[in-house]
């Protein structure tokens, strides 16, 4: 079951990867908003790399918790919940960042052309 | 979904656009006007799960007053609001911290209501496909400006506002509080931008990745052998995704509420 994190990163990619139709004309014209592309990409792949690596410590640890003393399952998946929020909260941002590159390349193209 | 299918791009659907815009005549020409005001179809969601929560609480109250033991949908509501109060407000704010309750209880259901909001598919013919209010990062950072002017208006009211700015910053050796003043100004200033955000992204990001996958479905229309397979299966995804959305809706809401409870207790109660 694929996480939120790696579907939402992949959602982005692909927006990226689409952007030749949002941005109609100007990138498939220009090829050095390719590199805007490649960068909005790469950063919300570099975000889906964090977010994973320390939602799975979160899951492992707390659900060696539960293992260890299964009366306190209760709070520690409550725990688990939230700060999973948190994590994902901060993949976001990037997420958020990499949205806002890629949907703003047309300013780039005017600096260039002027 | 229809009109999400039908848009050119997944982010068709959540761009703030004046009401009624895919239809013409009278109509379009009021969600034109509506929107000069600012009125677009998130803003008209979000007053709609304004009047939604006033009127639910409401209509409980007043059954509240007639019986003692609630059932059925005043349980649900019941055991949520004891859940905020047990696990989120008394650890942070103890017994007397229980006059913030209505407060916080008014944050969680209008985030969970406007939430939920974006997942009902009538909405659909608003505009470009419904959206959820939430995902417009004005609203959002909206309520984040309210949870701020909250807790701290109620610190100052608390403690005088000499000493709830003495109690902003930590008490260290002088030489190092201009970078502690620094440090915790620019802390101060984040939350709220934090708390915004993460409602935002995380609602957008849910909204985007569906109407991409829904999208996927009609690409292969030139390719009926490999498109039903493809087709099914991005439908199969759909229905999965629209429950993990309900339940990011529930905890982005729990999550701000949390929030908005510690920050509280840090202003009510501060430790040093």
């Amino acid at each position: 079951m694929m996480s939120l994190i790696s579907l939402v990163n992949t959602g982005t990619a692909l927006l990226a990867a689409a952007a030749p139709t949002i941005v109609p004309n100007p990138a498939a014209m220009n090829p050095t908003l390719g590199w805007g592309v490649i960068g909005a990409g790469l950063g919300a792949g570099l975000a889906c790399l964090g977010a994973g690596i320390g939602i799975g410590r979160l899951a492992s640890s707390s659900v060696e918790s539960m293992a260890r003393q299964p009366e306190a399952s209760g709070d520690i998946r409550g725990a688990m919940i939230l700060t999973a929020a948190f994590i994902e909260g901060v993949c976001l941002f990037a997420v958020v960042c990499s949205m806002l590159a890629v949907l703003n390349l047309n300013p780039v193209l005017e600096t260039i052309a002027n | 979904m229809m009109p999400i299918l039908a848009a050119a791009n997944p982010m068709d659907h959540v761009e703030p656009s004046n009401l009624f815009e895919g239809f013409e005549g009278a109509l379009a020409d009021l969600g034109g006007t509506l929107g000069r005001i600012g009125i677009t179809k998130q803003v008209l969601l979000f007053l709609l799960a304004g009047i939604l929560t006033a009127a639910l609480f409401f209509w409980r109250a007043r059954r509240v007053r007639d019986e003692r033991v609630p059932r059925g949908f005043g349980n649900l509501l019941e055991t949520i609001m004891l859940y905020i109060r047990d696990q989120v407000a008394r650890p942070f704010l103890g017994k007397e911290g229980d006059r913030f309750l209505p407060m916080l209880w008014t944050f969680f259901f209008f985030i969970l209501i406007s939430n939920l909001l974006g997942m009902v598919p009538l909405f659909d013919y608003l505009g470009h496909g419904g959206n959820t209010p939430t995902g417009d990062i004005k609203l959002t950072a909206a309520l984040a400006v309210c949870s701020f002017f909250l807790y701290h208006g109620l610190g100052i009211k608390e403690q005088g506002l000499v000493h709830y700015v003495k109690n902003l910053f930590p008490h260290v050796p002088i030489f190092i509080l201009p970078l502690i003043i620094v440090v915790e100004l620019v802390a101060h200033l984040v939350r709220p931008c934090a708390l915004a955000i993460r409602l935002f992204a995380n609602m957008l990001a849910g909204h985007v990745m569906l109407a991409t996958i829904v999208g996927f479905t009609s690409v292969w229309v030139g390719w009926l052998h490999w498109g039903v397979g493809v087709s099914l299966i991005c439908y199969l995804g759909s229905v999965a995704l629209t429950f993990l959305e309900l339940l990011v809706a529930a905890i982005q809401a729990f999550v701000f509420t949390f929030l908005t409870t510690v920050f509280l207790a840090g202003a009510v109660h501060p430790e040093h």
